[in-house]
């Protein structure tokens, strides 16, 4: 997945900087706001990505192919990418049920779902008001 | 005509079960859950499950084959056509809980086609008007009527 798919595809992250008329203190705020992404990212990898590649038998179900470790790992990859870009954490990160993994974004009427397949392809999917605007394979 | 087979009319309530142990529903994280709660599995080939309200209990529809806990999604019949979903209701697995009812036209086989991708979204967020539970697996009553 090069980084200018990535950059073109994925809404970047906002920047609700709060305007104090100080140039210093809107680089603090901007500076606060991408740590945050970045600990959002974190999160991610940590308590879902890394937690399931230890123990994929916590994804076991009757109704869903859990990811592999490999699969996992390849999420674990794109996650660390889009991070470094600065892009918005996702809501959540999920099995897609059919062995891969799916980061789902919201933001306002816009809902955004980048699957990672059990394949290695990787999907994204826009919708806007749940009508489907983009799909695009990234991988 | 037995029970649950008689047709699903626009005012009843329909759940979707969606396992705990998958995190597509996290009540810290949004009110709604991930639209691969809806999504059609490898078990679907004839469409997604859901159950009647007036046939069972959310409390019923764990099944018998699960030992996880599930939460319970509510959806609306008159919701899902008023899109153009097809509802049947199914009631023949005398293994599974009563008030079967599959969504015909989104099943495993054309789960990726773009309007069944919208489905998707739109069952999790609006359609999904609230979800319930958790709940303990619990074997299902053969009918509640």
């Amino acid at each position: 997945m090069s980084d200018q798919v990535l950059e073109t595809t994925m809404s970047p992250g906002a920047i609700p900087a709060v305007p104090t008329g100080a140039a210093g203190d809107q680089e603090l705020v901007m500076g606060a706001d991408v740590a945050g992404r970045k600990a959002g990212w974190e999160r991610m990898i940590n308590d879902y990505l890394i937690n399931w590649g230890r123990d994929p038998a916590a994804l076991e179900s009757d109704e869903v192919i859990a990811p592999t470790p490999d699969i996992i790992s390849l999420a674990g990859d794109v996650a660390m990418a889009l991070r470094d870009k600065g892009i918005d954490p996702p809501l959540r990160v999920v099995p897609d049920g059919d062995g891969g993994v799916c980061f789902e974004h919201r933001h306002g009427e816009f809902l955004e779902t980048l699957t990672v397949a059990s394949d290695g392809t990787v999907e994204l999917l826009v919708f806007r008001n749940c009508r489907l605007e983009t799909r695009r394979s990234l991988a | 005509m037995g029970p649950g087979s008689e047709p699903v009319k626009d005012d009843e309530v329909l759940y979707r079960r969606i396992p705990d142990s998958i995190e597509w529903y996290d009540p810290s994280v949004s009110p709604h859950p991930s639209s691969k709660a809806f999504r059609p599995k490898r078990h679907d080939p004839t469409g997604i499950s859901l159950y009647r309200a007036r046939h069972v209990c959310p409390e019923r529809i764990g099944g018998r084959s699960s030992q996880k806990p599930y939460y319970v999604a509510v959806v609306r019949a008159g919701d899902l056509r008023a899109h153009g979903m097809c509802l049947l209701a199914t009631p023949g697995d005398a293994n599974g809980p009563p008030g079967h009812v599959e969504v015909t036209n989104l099943r495993y086989g054309n789960r990726r086609e773009d309007r069944q991708e919208e489905w998707q979204a739109l069952l999790a967020d609006p359609l999904c008007r609230e979800v319930l539970g958790p709940f303990a697996p619990a074997a299902p009553e053969k009918d509640s009527e």
